[in-house]
């Protein structure tokens, strides 16, 4: 067990350091390096080589590089070209709302879609379970964007229900102090994944009903509620719970465009005000720290899977 | 070997030679079950509706779709052409955008922009995908988990984060966005392929060819990779749609291709614009187009696994 969180995380920092050289590289490939990319194509080389000169740019790019991941790993991400902040302090602010609103938005998928599944493996090829497969698989196909979109025009432009925008002024546990804001975002999130966790967990759960042990829960005359309950759910959701690593890249990617949308000042705000101003030290800074986030969900992950299945809990004892 | 008409005998016939001289067959037997499927087939004609439409429509239904100040000026029954509203003039069926575009032209370039983007990283990225997957499945050993370390590196990262860095640093475009989008969502597609190889290598053809002295490229290329055939076409499926989808989310968030050239999210961005002030209808053309060619792509994704797991299951 710990030998096996040992191996990830040390498997988890070497993607980080992988992205950070990805992006260090992307900066380098554009033509004149990144004093172009912060100065603009018009700027003349005597301030690109001043700017080159106090970024210590003039060094060999592996010693560039190492410097950086120097500053990266202890959090100085450079300074914000628009906002005149560090990436960091601007980036602190702002996480928090991104890691509760998908934080929220997983949990409630899982809410959704596990009895979703579970029921519609139970009463497989029923009308309901037509309805569904149906519903899901639409769902499956509209884009997050649109699912904000349409939630907007009705229940924001059109009823005047809820409030179209986030409160600029809210903390980021807001979420749970005044919800009816954060409503549509967080449920506009939470049918991004909707779709594709309830056909997992459907076919899941078919496959564990025609196991044998079910047929021997039913044989020694345990109820069907005790059967479905204790036998088929717990182990038919065994496999959902790895599926959390694996869905939380789109999840963030999710989470950028649902903040966009409704103008929460999260992590996805950041990035593309930072993106429509050229404000490269924040984007990349963003992308760094989104990725470590979902690394680090990924594990939490894992280990919840481990807490879940005994199997993997007593191994190398 | 004899070739046949009988598709189930084909079927049969390629598996003992291992080789796809009956593939015609294999594609009979596929294309039956996919038939069967009335969603695939209306999500087909969905498709070949939109192909139609975007690249054959500019031809038939000509709009001015580049010059911005003329489409700005022009007026329709005494009414600006900007924002003008859906239904109300056969000159300009569904209204024009805010710019005073034509919507139905714009949504063919927009269309053009999909498909394109979308068919073309669909394919790098199952190609790169099988390839790498097929390598590192045949190849097995250290190469292998080297190879399947980096998928999962590349499966924990996420995309669309990197896609703004690259949009940011050399201005979107078509060809940007599509290789983007390419070059990062093959992880999944090697992953799969490679569990396929793994399977495929100890199967007795593999052995013969070896024997016969063939190259470790060509059992993999030749010989492998043409097997795969089935997953592969099912995950370029998927593939399209998941692009086309990142194409929409981009030009959504205003990253989108430039004008005077547009994309479906581009298009919806700028509606989103102008829907507080009353002009809501700018919104669905767009939106239903990307639903329903994405729609259209999962549900023959879909069929397409059914037919190829029929396939599977004669063997």
């Amino acid at each position: 067990m710990f030998s096996y969180l040992a191996r990830r995380l040390f498997q988890g920092s070497i993607v980080l350091i992988l992205v950070i050289l990805f992006t260090f590289l992307l900066e380098h490939m554009v033509p004149g390096g990144p004093a172009v990319v912060a100065l603009g194509s018009r700027a003349n080389p005597k301030s690109i080589y001043l700017y080159n000169k106090t970024h210590g740019l003039l060094s060999p790019v592996i010693v560039q590089f190492f410097n950086y991941l120097k500053q990266v790993l202890t959090f100085h991400l450079g300074t914000s070209i628009t906002y005149s902040a560090p990436v960091w302090t601007l980036i602190r602010s702002a996480l928090s709302h991104t890691v509760v609103l998908v934080t929220v938005a997983l949990v409630l998928q899982f809410v959704i879609a596990i009895p979703l599944g579970a029921f519609q493996a139970q009463r497989r090829n029923s009308r309901f379970d037509y309805i569904a497969t149906g519903t899901t698989f639409v769902l499956y196909s509209i884009p997050v964007f649109l699912i904000g979109e349409f939630m907007i025009t009705l229940f924001a432009i059109q009823l005047h229900w809820l409030p179209g925008l986030v409160s600029q002024t809210a903390s980021a546990w807001a979420v749970f102090t005044s919800p009816l804001q954060f409503l549509m975002p967080i449920f506009t999130l939470t049918f991004l994944g909707i779709g594709g966790l309830s056909r997992y967990q459907r076919s899941s759960m078919v496959e564990v009903l025609a196991q044998d042990y079910i047929r021997t829960a039913r044989a020694k005359g345990l109820s069907e509620r005790l059967v479905v309950r204790r036998h088929a759910l717990r182990n038919s959701v065994l496999p959902i719970i790895t599926i959390i690593g694996l869905s939380l890249p789109a999840l963030v990617g999710g989470a950028l465009i649902t903040e966009y949308l409704f103008d929460i000042p999260g992590m996805g705000s950041l990035t593309l005000q930072a993106a429509t101003t050229q404000d490269m030290p924040v984007v990349v800074g963003t992308t760094i720290v989104a990725t470590a986030f979902t690394i680090v969900g990924s594990i939490v992950a894992d280990l919840l899977y481990a807490v879940a299945d005994p199997r993997i809990r007593t191994q190398g004892r | 070997m004899e070739t046949t008409n009988n598709p189930s005998e084909a079927a049969v016939d390629t598996t003992s030679a291992g080789e796809s001289t009956a593939v015609g067959g294999v594609y009979t037997l596929v294309w039956r079950t996919f038939k069967e499927s009335r969603p695939a087939i209306i999500s087909l004609c969905v498709f070949i509706f939109f192909l139609l439409f975007s690249f054959v429509g500019p031809y038939l239904y000509v709009s001015n779709q580049t010059n911005g100040f003329i489409a700005g000026s022009q007026t329709i029954n005494g009414m600006a052409a900007a924002n003008f509203p859906w239904f109300h003039s056969w000159q300009m069926i569904l209204g024009g955008d805010p710019s005073g575009f034509d919507i139905v032209g714009r949504l063919m370039v927009g269309g053009r922009t999909a498909l394109t983007v979308g068919i073309l990283s669909g394919l790098i990225s199952t190609f790169v995908g099988a390839a790498w997957g097929a390598i590192a499945g045949f190849r097995g050993k250290t190469l292998d988990s080297v190879m399947m370390r980096f998928v999962d590196i590349g499966l924990s990262v996420p995309g669309i984060f990197l896609l703004i860095v690259i949009v940011v640093l050399f201005k979107s475009s078509s060809t940007t966005v599509t290789l983007t989008l390419g070059l990062t969502s093959w992880f999944g597609s090697a992953r799969l392929i490679r569990g396929e190889t793994l399977s495929l290598k100890s199967r007795e053809f593999v052995s013969a060819v070896r024997v016969l002295g063939g190259s470790d490229r060509r059992i993999i290329f030749r010989h492998i990779l043409p097997n795969t055939v089935g997953t592969m076409v099912v995950i370029g499926t998927f593939a399209v749609a998941d692009s086309i989808l990142a194409l929409a989310g981009l030009g959504f968030i205003g990253l989108g291709i430039p004008l005077p050239n547009t994309d479906w999210g581009s298009m919806l961005q700028n509606a989103v614009q102008y829907a507080p002030d009353g002009y809501w209808w700018d919104i669905f053309p767009a939106a239903i187009c990307i639903i329903l060619v994405v729609m259209s792509l999962n549900y023959m994704g879909d069929a397409l696994r059914d037919g190829f797991e029929v396939r599977l299951q004669k063997r």
